[in-house]
């Protein structure tokens, strides 16, 4: 039995819940109610204090990526030099620190290697996707692919996010530069280039995030967010175009894949009145949004998906998210005033 | 027994109370819901336009006025489309028995101003932000908080042109439309001047200068009136922003843009 479902049962059966409705009638003056987000299956409460740090000690800038490594700990990427990457454990409490040269910091990605962790680190500003050791040693850097000739300098190259396969291959979305999506074998050899800037099936506007999809163990495909667009476009390992998901409304950042479902943040709201519209998108096994936690209920009209908006201004500019073996969730937010990321407790 | 329930209910209560206010999570009162989403089929009004407000949050009510002042749960409830007729400024807020209220958000309806004939570009607007054409500025389309909307022109800190009037007409003022986005480098502008004439040769200038802005603010839909008064057929205008991004920003010494919709000569 998992952790959740014990504390749900153990919950239900004890005093408080059977007689917190009573109380909260008779004794109306102590009636606060914990924030619940999110919707059907996937609701949350909220710990805006996980996580929080001594700003002079362990400052953030913004909070680019997150991810859980083999050993449990949350590995939070941000592009404050200072300490670009801060670990912590899944109650908030700060293990350890690393990295100070990584200014345009962005996309974090763990591989597994015969029983070690490492991190692919996609930098923006040094045009570089660089490969360490899960205590910082680097292993490998890969400058922008001159040889590809879809390149004039390496200042067309910033790359957002990486995936990585079984056998150590991997992908680069170049989400803020020419918005090409790389194909490398395990040494950093590249192997293919497909997509590009463009409204076309194949291309892309802010190619931002993309994973290896496996949920499907004999058709593996990649999935890669086309951000500007509010679609998510899925292609073939070999870089054909296979299909799209349109999310009207929603900047989505990267795809995360957790057991069957897909995660992600949600930078902000297309034509939302304040600008800081940002929310979170979860999506089933078949592809359906079944919760957006901070906007609206996810509504289908003949199978097409209800233009989506934040409803309330709890997250600002979420970034990314990463989720525990408790099916907790945490929110690391782009530009949100240097806020440390944000705890999310399945209910 | 039932003493120990008695005492045991009692101290719930009690721990819970107290423990209440610390909760580890965070409690629906501290939060805001979001503005209601406004849509109007015409903000340029010479019969009717139809407002919409809406936001899918169960539980939520807006209310609204049409007066100017701020709404409150007193104020108008909106239940369906509000037809408008005239002119004037229509402020929404919405309401949650949960959660905090949302900020205002409002909408101004324009009369429809005298068609202006032709417009003469001395600035070109940037090619990113080229509108939907030469009379973007007069086509009764105003652009919306999204600096990406087509019927934005965009400017590198000047825009200047000429308009032309069929005929000869009285204008009362006109009114400038304009993008206020700090957070995406758009500044309100800094000074405008308009030049009026009856026959393309002799222009009377008038100059006002607007206040500057000393921080970053939410992205809004801003104008200004500029008294004319006068039977005229040519109007000259110059509007300039901040001549670099002042200090306070993250864009400090950079040019800023400067996004124009909708000039509209009132009559």
């Amino acid at each position: 039995m998992s952790r959740r479902i014990f504390l749900k049962q153990s919950s239900c059966a004890s005093l408080g819940i059977l007689l917190s409705p009573l109380y909260s009638n008779a004794f109306s003056f102590c009636d606060n109610k914990d924030v619940i987000i999110g919707h059907n299956s996937h609701q949350y409460k909220v710990n805006m204090n996980w996580g929080n740090l001594d700003p002079l000690k362990t400052p953030v800038k913004d909070c680019h990526e997150m991810v859980q490594d083999s050993k449990g700990r949350i590995v939070l990427l941000t592009n404050h030099t200072k300490n670009n990457i801060i670990i912590y454990d899944k109650s908030g409490k700060l293990l350890e620190t690393w990295g100070t040269q990584f200014p345009g910091g962005h996309g974090l990605t763990l591989c597994k290697e015969n029983g070690e962790d490492f991190l692919l680190i996609t930098d923006y500003e040094r045009h570089q996707i660089i490969k360490t050791t899960i205590d910082g040693k680097v292993i490998f850097e890969i400058d922008y692919p001159k040889e590809t000739g879809k390149y004039n300098a390496k200042e067309e190259f910033k790359p957002t996010e990486t995936t990585v396969l079984e056998n150590g291959d991997f992908y680069v979305a170049d989400g803020y530069g020419n918005q090409y999506i790389l194909h490398y074998n395990h040494k950093g050899e590249l192997l293919n280039i497909f997509g590009g800037r463009g409204t076309g099936e194949s291309q892309f506007l802010n190619a931002h995030g993309i994973c290896y999809d496996n949920r499907d163990k004999n058709n593996p495909s990649i999935l890669i967010s086309a951000r500007e667009m509010n679609i998510l476009k899925r292609f073939s390992l070999d870089g054909n175009y296979m299909s799209s998901i349109d999310i009207p409304g929603a900047l989505i950042c990267r795809p995360v894949i957790h057991k069957d479902h897909i995660y992600f943040a949600v930078l902000k709201s297309k034509k939302a009145p304040n600008s800081d519209s940002g929310f979170l998108l979860i999506m089933d096994n078949n592809n359906q949004v079944v919760s957006c936690p901070g906007a609206t209920a996810p509504t289908y009209n003949n199978s097409n998906l209800e233009e989506l908006y934040q409803t309330i201004r709890l997250f600002q500019y979420p970034h990314d998210v990463c989720i525990d073996e408790d099916e907790n969730v945490y929110v690391a937010q782009w530009n949100s005033g240097n806020t440390y990321p944000i705890k999310l407790t399945r209910v | 027994m039932m003493l120990k329930v008695m005492i045991c209910f009692l101290a719930f209560i009690f721990f819970n109370c107290k423990l209440k206010p610390d909760s580890l999570f965070l409690q629906q009162d501290q939060i805001q819901i979001t503005q209601p989403r406004l849509e109007a089929t015409n903000q340029l009004i010479d019969s009717i336009a139809y407002l919409t407000a809406s936001l899918k949050l169960e539980g939520t009510k807006i209310y609204y006025t049409t007066n100017g002042e701020s709404p409150s749960e007193n104020s108008n409830l909106y239940t369906s489309p509000i037809k408008v007729i005239n002119p004037g400024t229509y402020k929404f807020k919405a309401y949650h028995p949960d959660w905090k209220e949302s900020d205002i958000v409002e909408k101004v309806f324009y009369k429809k101003g005298i068609p202006i004939d032709s417009i003469i570009w001395h600035s070109n607007a940037s090619d990113r932000y080229k509108g939907v054409g030469s009379l973007t500025l007069n086509n009764n389309k105003k652009g919306t908080v999204d600096f990406k909307d087509t019927q934005w022109l965009g400017f590198d800190t000047i825009a200047h042109a000429t308009l032309q009037l069929k005929i000869e007409s009285f204008v009362k003022s006109i009114t400038i439309g304009y993008l206020s986005d700090p957070g995406s480098w758009i500044f309100p502008p800094a000074h405008i001047t308009v030049k009026t004439s009856v026959d393309g040769n002799n222009f009377k200038k008038l100059s006002i200068n607007l206040q500057s802005i000393d921080g970053i603010s939410a992205p809004s839909l801003k104008h200004v009136d500029i008294p004319i008064g006068e039977d005229i057929k040519y109007v000259q205008v110059e509007v300039k922003n901040v001549s670099s991004i002042p200090d306070w920003h993250e864009g400090k010494g950079n040019k800023a843009w400067l996004f124009m919709d909708e000039w509209v000569l009132n009559y």
